[in-house]
């Protein structure tokens, strides 16, 4: 899968702008607030429904105006198509294909891409909803069941802790907690599961970026016990479950989020990215498109050309301020 | 400045606003409509419904739709009336009678949702019970909708009815969670029976 074109409408800072790009090393230029994290968002979002680096969709949004859309164009197995995704401030994402309209859930396995962010080091040292959030998306990215039971996760905690904050009809308590606890646990396993697929290729990864430890992600469950049960009836909401469980990135066994250095949070990010992106492109049977945003000011030359070798065969957008000098090749250099 | 109805066409858009799945925008189109249409048109759609109220009731025994005390299908003879299927709503029979299912219902008004403020008190959750004990059931179906609240109504009722040594059996459903009975067709709505699990 090869992406031609990004058309974007009143997304971030565009009003109205066409990209073009090839196969091969993509470069974006251009000085500080000039929109190369927002065009690789864009694109991160037509992949995902999205954005790296918030849950305020709204802010997607070009200032001032009521809706936007990004449109990219692709070349796939299946031949050439489109995918879109219209949004408005008032009513959520439309996704199409092909001009037709499609549960959003399709448009992941449609257009794979990984991003590599600075924001990431932010991720991995910030809180657990964060890691959570990145974590989410990319198991829905290879697992196409895992949003609808996320969806019914979330159905069954609001109906629960309806029931809690009403604080009457304790009847009934016991069947949304059995319900829930299914559902949690579900969500629980294909967490797993996932978590041992990237710890198993980061264990190869690791060294090859000059660690001399392991990084990994530890998953810790957030489980109901008969303690949790009375807490929540005091609370008036639900205290455990899979919306409280946490990721947890480390070195070793060294936890990244208070021990960790900037630097090594970074490489871990990468790690991380990396070892998804094996597994993306495994399970999905596609080569994922790479998006580099502003990886290179950050990394010492060797960790550049690790890079450049490991992505050698991918279609890659870059960005930077200034062209770098790996990167005096690229195949097509847009500045902005 | 927006345009302003006279009052009672917006007291009309009001009552149409209330019905299932008419927003604002399709109240205003239907109202417009009501007004320009001949007269006689409007006023027997006013006739027809008033007439339907008040001759339609629901059942005794099942709590289905029915022109007199029992609905027809309680008060066939041809029926099995060993044969129990518990579903949430009226137009969910209809459903359930397009497999050729021959037993007979019980309809609970609703499932349990937090959410929407309804508990077992407002569900035929005690008629049911009584009809357990006075006619006697082989077995009890249940139909309920599969989404979350359905399968909470599905845990509620098996826990309840545990005691009567009943045989309770549960849709085998081929229709995707976040589903809505109504909208099952007839093929798979007999498979669903067909497969169905005992619990
Ligand atoms: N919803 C929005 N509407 C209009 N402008 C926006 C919106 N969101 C962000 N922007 C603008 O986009 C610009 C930032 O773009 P972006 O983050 O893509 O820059 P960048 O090129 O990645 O910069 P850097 O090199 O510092 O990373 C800012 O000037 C910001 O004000
Ligand atoms: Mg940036
Ligand atoms: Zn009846």
């Amino acid at each position: 899968m090869k992406l031609e074109k990004l058309s974007l409408i009143n997304f971030r800072n565009y009003k109205n702008r066409d990209f073009e790009f090839v196969d091969g090393v993509n470069l974006i230029t251009g000085p500080n607030g000039s929109g190369k994290t927002n065009l690789l968002e864009a694109l991160y979002f037509a992949s995902t429904t999205a954005s790296q680096r918030t849950s305020n969709k709204k802010i997607l949004i070009k200032n001032g105006e009521e809706s936007s859309r990004v449109k990219v164009f692709l070349f796939g197995e299946e031949g050439r198509f489109d995918l879109e995704l219209v949004s408005s401030l008032s009513g959520g994402t439309q996704a199409r294909i092909n001009s037709n309209k499609v549960k959003n859930s399709e448009i992941l396995s449609s257009f794979p891409a990984v991003i590599f962010s600075p924001e990431d080091i932010e991720v991995i040292k910030g809180s657990r909803s964060g890691i959570r959030r990145m974590v989410n998306i990319n198991i829905c990215q290879i697992n196409s069941r895992y949003i609808d039971l996320l969806l019914k996760y979330r159905k069954i905690l609001r109906e629960r802790n309806a029931l809690l904050k009403a604080r009457t009809d304790r009847g009934t308590l016991g069947v949304w907690t059995t319900l829930l606890r299914e559902s949690s646990e579900e969500i629980d396993r294909e967490r797993q599961i996932f978590i041992n697929k990237i710890n198993k290729s980061a264990e190869d990864l690791s060294p090859e970026f000059g660690l001399n430890e392991f990084v990994n992600v530890n998953y810790r469950s957030s489980n109901y016990t008969d303690n949790a049960g009375f807490r929540d009836e005091e609370l008036g909401y639900t205290s455990w479950g899979a919306h409280r469980a946490g990721f947890y990135f480390q070195l070793g066994s060294r936890d990244l989020k208070d021990e960790g250095s900037r630097g090594e949070a970074r490489i871990s990010a990468l790690i991380y990215r990396f070892a998804f992106r094996q597994m993306l492109e495994e399970e999905t049977g596609k080569s994922p498109l790479i998006l580099m945003d502003d990886v290179f000011s950050e990394l010492d030359s060797v960790k550049r050309r690790l890079i450049s070798e490991k992505l050698k065969n991918d279609q890659v957008i870059f960005t930077a301020t200034e062209k770098p000098e790996e990167l005096e090749k690229a195949d097509n250099v847009i500045a902005l | 400045m927006r345009y302003r109805l006279p009052a009672p066409v917006r007291s009309l858009v009001n009552e149409l606003t209330k019905l299932p799945s008419i927003g604002p925008r399709s109240a205003e189109r239907l109202a417009y409509y009501l007004m320009k249409s001949p007269k006689e048109e409007a006023l027997n759609l006013a006739a027809t419904i008033r007439e339907a109220k008040e001759k339609i009731s629901s059942c005794v025994l099942c709590g289905g739709l029915a022109d007199s005390e029992k609905c027809y299908i309680c008060s066939s003879d041809s029926r099995d009336k060993k044969t129990l299927c518990i579903v949430e709503n009226p137009q969910d029979i209809a459903a359930i009678e397009e497999s050729g299912y021959m037993g007979i219902y019980h309809v609970l008004m609703g499932s349990l949702s937090p959410l929407d403020g309804v508990t077992p008190d407002d569900l035929r959750i005690s008629e049911l019970v009584e009809r357990i004990k006075t006619e006697q059931f082989d077995e009890i179906i249940l139909a309920l909708d599969p989404n979350v609240e359905g399968e909470a109504t599905a845990i509620y009722l098996k826990d309840i009815l545990k005691s009567f040594n009943l045989k309770i059996t549960q849709l085998a459903y081929g229709i995707p969670m976040g589903g809505n009975l109504e909208y099952a067709d007839g093929m798979t709505l007999s498979k669903a029976l067909e497969g169905r699990r005992v619990y």
